[in-house]
């Protein structure tokens, strides 16, 4: 009691604009210590990058700095550009596609904290881990969209490929996207170039040991060779088979080139949006806009406030202006 | 160490803190004659305390707003984690009920826990309580897939372990692949802590004899133990119970592939995850075998130094305000 009527004494003794500032700044101090935080709303990313890992995108018609790159190097070297320039607080997941779906690795981590991880299993992505020979690419799409559409609607589906489908596909009957287009966005990327090039093949080893042939691969549709029933090649309503000989003698199937337009098409069915990167460099800026971002609320310092209000009154209360020494009266 | 600041420009109000120096203000008491006051050496003393502190004071705030951090750095760690490869089953006969449920329609199909996510769920525990270890991640079905490079980060490792609930598994099974290329994982990796592979899976295969003894091999030659976690499929009679019957590879293939593991010099175990304590046994397990001291590198996220420059603020603030409450305004 004594000791507070002290204090209580004091206070009323000493009381000027002095001790009332320091004492302003004290509480001031005393609230930055609280950690005051308030949400600020920011443009982070969250994708999801689909790669095709089918043989086709073995041909090595992509460059970087010059030299001749598979066009699945050219994919993994442009998504790991974009991997550096992706803001704290993205997401990135991987995912691979062959046969006819969509194969999530990992679904979306955090960029900064899992950079050294995220970019060795980038490293990792290889033509090896397809599961089968065939390379459905409307249909490998579509399992891409609907993988996304479990993860949040703020994931965007990155989808690279050189739209070589293999077994081809009938332009009538074509895979139909049975989802609502628009409700995922995302983009599909086309890797590539424009002059038809012979697909390599490889052995487990990674080897090259020659060429795919004409006669190795489908050169028609599956609709167009008619069914294989009891009758041989049996024609199927509604499909033209008569110039089918004819088309597989002619056919190109086993040479492969970046097929923009089918790629275009199927980014406006989906309305994706559709990209053809020079240079990895490119596919990040061209990601990083800010129509691909979201807004994400992240929680802000701001003890600067007390902080700074604080200050002020120090400097209020030990500086003066006057260059009169400052008297009281008796 | 190195330091970072947030806001370097703040620090160019850094001479603002010599402001109480230069433009001092001081009360002064009226009293006749100084000669007449005795002198006080405790008094002189709080005198040019009186002076140093405020500008202290205004400095540190300074540097407290501009924002005092330590970036993330690398810095070596001793630790004794294990190198876990998980090799999961992602072929289609994961996505069947586990047969550790009760079922009261024998043929329903719908609302009970598919293997996969009762193996996924395992798997996420096991991986949350192994803070230390350093996880790989190997899917199977027709083709092993590494998902996964090793990595101590929970975040990616759980993400992993979580994408296997979005779709639907992959068609077949071939569990001697898998096997190889999970053990493959250790090939040209220094042994810096024991090595395991954790294999996954709801069924087995018999694995023909070049494949069994390739198997073999590599373990013996990696030092890898092999665990199994067992997810029983329903109807199936398990790894643990004796089928008596010369076809007994044929009605539980499971069985076979457990009894060539356990025919294998190389240590092996196997849990089963329809009784609860065989996770807690696991991880005991790991806890138990040999780890050699492993050097390895951690990322220490970014240190905040701002709240304890505030800290210090306040601190010698609070000395200043009892300095105040000390002096004397007026002679009574």
């Amino acid at each position: 009691m004594t000791l507070l009527s002290e204090l209580q004494k004091r206070i009323r003794m000493n009381l000027d604009t002095q001790l009332v500032l320091l004492l302003i700044a004290s509480i001031l101090l005393f609230a930055a210590l609280g950690r005051p935080t308030a949400e600020l709303e920011r443009d982070v990313y969250r994708f999801v990058f689909t790669f095709d890992v089918t043989q086709s995108m073995n041909v090595s018609d992509a460059s970087l700095h010059g030299a001749p790159v598979t066009r699945l190097d050219f994919a993994k070297a442009a998504v790991r550009r974009t991997l550096e320039l992706l803001p704290c607080g993205s997401q990135i997941g991987l995912a691979i596609f062959t046969e006819h779906r969509s194969f999530l690795l990992f679904s979306p981590v955090e960029v900064c904290d899992n950079y050294t991880a995220i970019s060795t299993m980038l490293d990792k992505i290889d033509w090896r881990m397809a599961w089968a020979a065939r390379s459905e690419v409307a249909k490998g799409l579509y399992s891409s969209l609907s993988l996304a559409s479990s993860l949040g609607k703020e994931t965007r589906v990155i989808f690279l490929s050189d739209g070589h489908e293999a077994p081809p596909v009938h332009p009538e009957y074509r895979p139909q996207y049975s989802g609502t287009p628009g409700e995922i966005s995302g983009a599909i990327i086309g890797i590539g170039g424009s002059n038809p090039t012979p697909i390599p093949r490889l052995n487990y080893e990674g080897k090259v040991v020659g060429n795919w042939t004409a006669r190795e691969v489908l050169q028609v549709d599956t609709y167009s060779l008619g069914r294989g029933a009891n009758v041989e090649a049996e024609p199927m309503v509604g499909v033209d088979m008569s110039d089918v000989a004819r088309r597989i003698a002619e056919g190109t199937e086993h040479l492969s080139s970046l097929r923009e337009g089918y790629l275009q098409q199927l980014a406006r069915e989906t309305r994706f949006d559709y990209f053809r990167p020079e240079t990895p460099q490119q596919l990040g800026n061209w990601l990083t806009q800010s129509t691909f971002a979201y807004h994400k609320a992240t929680d802000t310092d701001l003890r600067w406030v007390p902080g700074i209000l604080a200050m002020l009154s120090l400097l209020l209360a030990y500086v003066t202006v006057t260059a009169f020494r400052h008297t009281r009266p008796v | 160490m190195s330091i970072g600041v947030a806001y370097p420009w703040v620090l160019w109000l850094l001479p603002l803190c010599l402001a109480p120096l230069i433009f001092r203000r001081q009360n002064t008491v009226s009293y006749p004659s100084l000669m007449m006051i005795p002198r006080d050496r405790l008094s002189e003393a709080i005198g040019v305390l009186q002076r140093i502190v405020p500008v202290l004071l205004i400095a540190i705030l300074i540097i407290a707003i501009s924002g005092l951090f330590r970036p993330p750095e690398e810095v070596e760690r001793i630790g004794t984690g294990a190198h876990i490869v998980l090799l999961l089953d992602r072929s289609r006969s994961m996505d069947q009920p586990f047969g550790g449920q009760t079922f009261n329609d024998p043929l329903a199909t719908a609302g009970f826990d598919s293997k996969g996510t009762v193996a996924r769920r395992a798997l996420s525990d096991f991986v949350a309580s192994r803070g230390e270890d350093m996880f790989g991640m190997v899917v199977f079905s027709t083709y092993p897939i590494q998902v996964l490079p090793l990595t101590d980060k929970q975040d990616v490792i759980q993400a992993a372990i979580q994408a296997g609930n979005i779709g639907r598994g992959l068609s077949e099974t071939d569990v001697g692949l898998g096997l190889i290329q999970a053990i493959r994982f250790f090939e040209n990796r220094p042994f810096t802590g024991s090595r395991i592979v954790m294999l996954i899976s709801d069924g087995g295969a018999k694995l023909d004899l070049r494949t069994r003894e390739r198997i073999e091999n590599l373990l013996e030659r990696h030092r890898v133990v092999l665990y199994w976690i067992y997810i029983r499929s329903r109807n199936s009679p398990g790894i643990w119970n004796d089928v008596d019957n010369p076809a007994s590879g044929e009605i539980a293939p499971a069985r076979a592939l457990h009894e060539f593991f356990e025919s294998m010099d190389t240590p092996y175990r196997a849990y089963d995850t329809e009784n609860p304590q065989a996770l807690e046994r696991a991880i005991t397990d790991v806890n138990r075998l040999q780890n050699l001291p492993v050097r390895y590198k951690v990322l220490v996220p970014r240190r905040d130094f701002s709240g304890i420059c505030y800290g210090i603020a306040l601190a010698l603030l609070l000395l200043m305000i009892a300095e105040k409450l000390l002096e004397i305004t007026r002679w009574r």
